[in-house]
């Protein structure tokens, strides 16, 4: 048998080419992901060696105590401790180039830190110039500097996250981190300690670390320090440093690894379809063949045998070329990010063990799953069929799969009905019956989908038949005859344009919901935003409150903390910030003049500095109502009671608790404003105001300044974006459907040469016969866009309705973009036909004829 | 025959087609075979003519040549008045779609399409508009009556033969090609379809080509053309079975 599966390969390369190249495609990219995490890790794992190395023992806060010039004498004082050395770090400074323009992160961060004049203790040395040694002085990194334009010498503006927003300082020197200043593309910079404390605005070292001078042993220091200090504060030696440093990092790797390969798994899971139906339709084709075989004696087991060996050899090879495929990929992502800004570091390319064996396992894996039923129903072949003779182009739907396909459909639709309202807690659980519970409804869709592939086929070709009569009519009646054969191609594209759908409808309710949200709470013309992680400074609003054009100038900050009631909050038992509710406060005597907030209950009026309004979910969450009292943690860990006195609609602009702003600062630790919002004055034009609020935010570069509509224009925008970017990575998905397509494609006009033949005897032109393939591909995709995007549609309404309201709340469906998507698929399809079309004209038609 | 003892010979209206020369080489070198050896054959208007002969002798091969479907090595074919060594691929088709009919021996019909579908399947192929009474009087002379509206797999091997016939005729085209069309058929099975060609030449003056190695329905033709080694070796008029088994018998003397 294995000399027949030898032939058989031989025999069918394009045909097995097609098939590969799924598997290729499949095998690339999850390898790639392996390929890529294993060289970032190693990489990083040095990187994060260097960071901490030098550093003997450091001290940080593991609760909210304080970490000051106490402590640091304290722990100066321990015996066994050379020096301990406090420091600070910020991402929120950003400096000012000489142009005036901000040097922003694009990608790695613009970190800056306070210097270290202990030399052990920095693993940074300077380069030109010297160290920073007071205020109004800053250095940076070399490559920095250069890549910038900053000179040693001259005087800078930076942007702070201090009160004023702005400092001017001299760069006094360039330093390069670690040997080779390999900073992976972030900004470094460093200010003198105290100097940073002030400009970063902090109470407490980020940390201190600890140099021993090697009269005891460090485990000793380390002990004596954790007796000294307790239970919150968090002693670790070089080795805990470097793992916990090394963890970051993979855990960003292995997220990023993971984005990867769930969409290299959905792209096998397509696959898994297209390689079934190859062989399917190639077992139906050689039933004549496999019906010898049985005749002259073979046993059903020797054929199943035969195909699986196929199928081997289709899987082998081309896990093997999906492996080198996954290695020039891993190149080209590395180039694509590295172009993006993010200047990796150069890392190995390791092909390791564990590489090749999921690579390997996987490809040849799915490929023997994708054709052990074809490879059964053809050792099931019945010699008789040798003799009969029997079409292979029309198959009639076996009742079994389509009970088996309702069965799979009930099992996967329960399974992902618990998923998403049965309040599973655990992330990875949720995730692992929300996939598989799709999966399973995919498959039960597509055995399901044959009963309603040949009415849905010959509708969408009816316009066709319309416009390009017999070639149309027999366009749509060829895709309409194998219903079978049809749904499973057109499955293979269901899978990857539902997902797309669905993410469509989930866009455009988010995009709804903020739309009404903003149009309905913000009656101010203007808001103004920081630029990436920042704040708005007071500076701002300071600004923004002596700007003539401009009316009523209202700052709003937030802040997370614990607030207990009678229950606890949902999901607080899954990760402790979820049980934090965000407290916003505002002037509240202006509230009305820049914000029209949905109350249910109470007023705004009777909010006292021991009283609060709160969000109806949440204090739904809590189990209280108007007049209950809730404890609140303050800055210093300590509780108070608070009152309910007002309830606010949800939909709100304001998630949690709103407060005074004076009883808010007992509670929160911050000054600036997380946004502030603004109104046209009296007496000034828009075109005035426009003008104005233009001249703030050129003012202070780290505040982005808009009008309402350009706000909401902002967000719709930024949905979009991210909905681009989902479609991009299930390209992948969607590009081997056409494959299949394709495949299928060919296949059929294999199947159909006489018919072709026949076509062209009797006076259909080659572009006729062109029409009449491509529209058929057109339509078998249309078909696969119309299933996909209505299991879009119904998964996205059951996302929206499974989510809570405050996320996503009145469903909104983008009937146009899906309607531009079953276009696109169609168009697609018919660009798909072109290869199969070209082959049906080419056909000789004596030969084909005579192919009886 | 003698009448294209010439090769400037004008073709009158009276011929529906007409073969000059015609000679068909397959392969080079020693494989070399002469399918067709300088063969001058015509088919007058409204003439049945059977071409019998071993097999091997060519006759597939003048019959797609004649056709339009394969392209002669030397020589001429000429359908009505058109030349068919001139006409590019694309008229080539248009020509088979609207002067040429077609029944071969098997498979004649496109699954998809109903068997009225398929009987005005080269008409639809166009955009000339169909002769409605013509099809109407064509379908009536098939006599499927509601079967009309079946797909060719749920008719007998007879039903579909005669939609075949049907559909060679749809277009009333120059000629009609059938290549053996009751050669998968019983004998009594067959004879309708004899039958039902014999009616269209004497009925419509279709002019109609058969190939066939069956002396019975040769002898259905008006005329008998015998090919032996891609030459024209005999013919015969209103032949019966007892003189197309005598010439078959002589012929093979040769
Ligand atoms: N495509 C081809 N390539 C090479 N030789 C061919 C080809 N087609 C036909 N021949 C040869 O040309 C000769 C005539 O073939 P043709 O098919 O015309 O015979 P035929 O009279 O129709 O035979 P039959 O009665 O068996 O159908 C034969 O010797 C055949 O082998
Ligand atoms: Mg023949």
């Amino acid at each position: 048998m294995w000399n027949i599966t030898r032939k058989n390969v031989a025999a069918n390369k394009i045909r097995l080419a097609l098939t590969a190249l799924a598997i290729v495609l499949g095998v690339g990219f999850i390898s790639s992901a392996n390929i890529l995490s294993d060289g970032l890790r190693d990489s990083f794992g040095s990187l994060a060696a260097e960071i901490v190395q030098g550093t003997d023992l450091s001290v940080s806060r593991d609760a909210d105590v304080p970490l000051g010039q106490a402590e640091l004498d304290r722990l100066n004082a321990i015996d066994g401790v050379r020096v301990a050395n406090g420091g600070y770090g910020t991402e929120d400074v950003l400096p000012i180039r000489a142009d005036g323009t901000v040097v922003r992160p694009n990608g790695p961060p613009v970190i800056a830190n306070s210097w270290s004049t202990d030399e052990q203790l920095n693993p940074t040395t300077i380069e030109t110039g010297r160290a920073p040694e007071g205020p109004g002085e800053w250095v940076i990194d070399k490559d920095s500097a250069e890549r910038e334009g900053f000179t040693v010498g001259q005087t800078y503006e930076l942007i702070v996250p201090t009160a004023d927003g702005f400092t001017t300082a001299e760069l006094v020197g360039t330093f390069r981190f670690g040997a080779e200043n390999q900073t992976n593309g972030a900004t470094l910079m460093a200010f003198e300690t105290n100097e940073a404390k002030v400009l970063f605005d902090r109470d407490n070292f980020g940390g201190i670390d600890i140099a021993v001078d090697g009269s005891r042993p460090i485990p000793e220091v380390k002990a004596d320090i954790e007796a000294a200090f307790g239970a919150d504060y968090l002693v670790q030696d070089t080795a805990d440093l470097n793992a916990e440093t090394t963890a970051e990092f993979n855990s960003f790797i292995s997220v990023f690894a993971w984005v990867l390969r769930s969409f290299a798994i959905v792209a096998l899971f397509v696959s898994i379809f297209i390689i079934a139906n190859t062989f399917n339709i190639v077992m139906s084709q050689r039933v004549r063949e496999l019906g010898l075989l049985r005749a002259v004696g073979a046993t059903p087991k020797q054929v199943r045998r035969a195909v699986m060996g196929e199928a081997l050899v289709v899987g082998f090879v081309a896990s093997i070329i999906g492996l080198f495929v996954g290695l020039g990929l891993a190149y080209a992502l590395e180039a694509f990010l590295n172009a993006l800004g993010a200047e990796l570091p150069p890392f190995g390319k390791p092909l390791s063990i564990a590489t090749i064996l999921i690579g390997m396992g996987v490809g040849i894996g799915v490929t023997l799953l994708s054709a052990w039923v074809p490879a059964r129903r053809a050792g099931m072949t019945s010699p008789v069929t040798a003799i009969s003779g029997h079409d292979a182009s029309s198959v009639a739907t076996g009742r079994r799969s389509i009970i088996f396909g309702a069965l799979l459909s009930t099992v996967g639709a329960a399974l992902t009905g618990v998923a998403l309202f049965g309040g599973i807690e655990s992330t990875p659980t949720l995730l692992g019956m929300l996939g598989g519970g799709a999966a399973l409804l995919f498959i039960g869709i597509t055995l399901l989908s044959p009963l309603v592939a040949a009415p849905i086929s010959r509708a969408l070709g009816a316009p066709i038949a319309k416009i390009y009569n017999r070639p149309g009519v027999l366009a749509k009646e060829n895709a309409a005859r194998n219903p079978k054969r049809t749904a499973t191609t057109a499955a293979a594209l269901m899978i990857g344009l539902s997902l797309v759908s669905m993410a469509f409808v989930v866009g455009q309710t988010l995009k709804n919901d903020l739309n009404e949200l903003l149009e309905t709470t913000v009656k101010a013309d203007y808001a103004a935003f920081p630029q990436g992680d920042g704040m708005v400074p007071i500076a701002t609003v300071d600004a923004m409150e002596a700007s003539p054009e401009l009316g009523t100038v209202v700052g709003m900050k937030y802040w997370g903390t614990e607030i207990v009631g009678n229950t606890p909050l949902s999901g607080a038992e899954i990760d402790d910030d979820l049980g934090y509710v965000e407290v916003s406060t505002l002037d509240l005597n202006k509230i009305d003049e820049v914000l029209n907030l949905d109350l249910v209950e109470g007023s705004y009026a009777d909010i006292t500095d021991d009283t609060m309004a709160m969000y109806e979910s949440v204090a739904d969450d809590l189990g209280v109502g108007m007049g209950d009292t809730v404890q609140v943690m303050l800055a210093d860990d300590s509780f108070i009671d608070m009152e309910i006195v007002a309830i606010f609609a949800d939909g709100n602009i304001f998630e949690g608790a709103l407060v005074t702003e004076a009883r808010w600062d007992s509670i929160g630790d911050q000054e600036n404003y997380d946004w502030v919002a603004t109104t046209i004055a009296d007496g000034s034009t828009a075109a005035q105001a426009d003008e104005a609020i233009a001249t703030i935010a050129s003012d202070f570069p780290q505040i982005a300044a808009q009008s309402a509509l350009e706000y909401r224009e902002e967000i719709s925008g930024q949905v979009d974006n991210l909905l681009f970017i989902l479609t991009g990575f299930l390209a992948l998905a969607i590009f081997i459907a056409f494959i299949g397509i394709v495949n299928t494609m060919a296949l059929s006009i294999f199947e159909r040469t006489r018919e072709l033949g026949l076509l062209r005897a009797v006076g259909m032109t080659r572009n006729q016969m062109h029409k009449m393939v491509r529209w058929e591909a057109a339509i078998v995709s249309s078909v696969g866009a119309l299933l996909g995007a209505v299991v879009g549609i119904v998964f996205g309404v059951l996302v929206v309705v499974a989510t809570p309201d405050y996320v996503l709340n009145n469903l909104s469906i983008p009937w146009l973009s899906l309607a531009g998507l079953v276009a696109a698929a169609g168009i697609a399809g018919l660009i798909a036909g072109f290869l199969p079309a070209r082959r049906a004209g080419k056909l000789n038609v004596l030969q084909a004829i005579a192919d009886a | 025959m003698t009448m294209l003892d010439s090769p400037t010979f004008a073709p009158t209206t009276s011929v529906a087609a007409y073969a000059a020369a015609a000679t068909k080489i397959y392969g080079d070198g020693d494989t070399q075979v002469t399918a067709l050896d300088s063969v001058d054959v015509s088919f007058p208007t409204g003439e049945f003519t059977a071409i019998m002969g071993p097999s091997g002798s060519g006759k597939s091969t003048l019959m797609h040549s004649l056709a339009g479907l394969d392209r002669l090595t030397s020589g001429r074919v000429v359908i009505g008045d058109t030349d068919l060594s001139t006409l590019s691929e694309k008229d080539l088709t248009l020509l088979r779609r609207t002067k040429i009919g077609f029944v071969f021996q098997a498979f004649n019909l496109i699954p998809t399409l109903t068997a009225a579908e398929n009987i005005s399947l080269p008409l639809d192929l166009g955009k000339a508009k169909a002769d409605n009474d013509w099809i109407d009087e064509v379908v009536r002379a098939v006599d499927l009556g509601e079967r009309l509206d079946h797909k060719p797999n749920e008719l007998s091997g007879g039903q579909q033969q005669r939609v075949a016939v049907a559909r060679a005729l749809a277009s009333r085209p120059d000629v009609v090609f059938a290549d053996e069309p009751t050669g998968n058929l019983d004998s009594q099975t067959g004879a309708a379809i004899l039958d039902f060609m014999k009616r269209a030449v004497q009925q419509y003056r279709q002019t109609i080509v058969m190939v066939t190695h069956d002396p019975v329905a040769a002898s259905y033709a008006d005329r008998v053309v015998f090919l032996a080694d891609g030459r024209i070796v005999d013919e015969l008029r209103q032949p019966t079975t007892d003189t197309i088994l005598a010439a078959l018998r002589s012929s093979s003397q040769h």
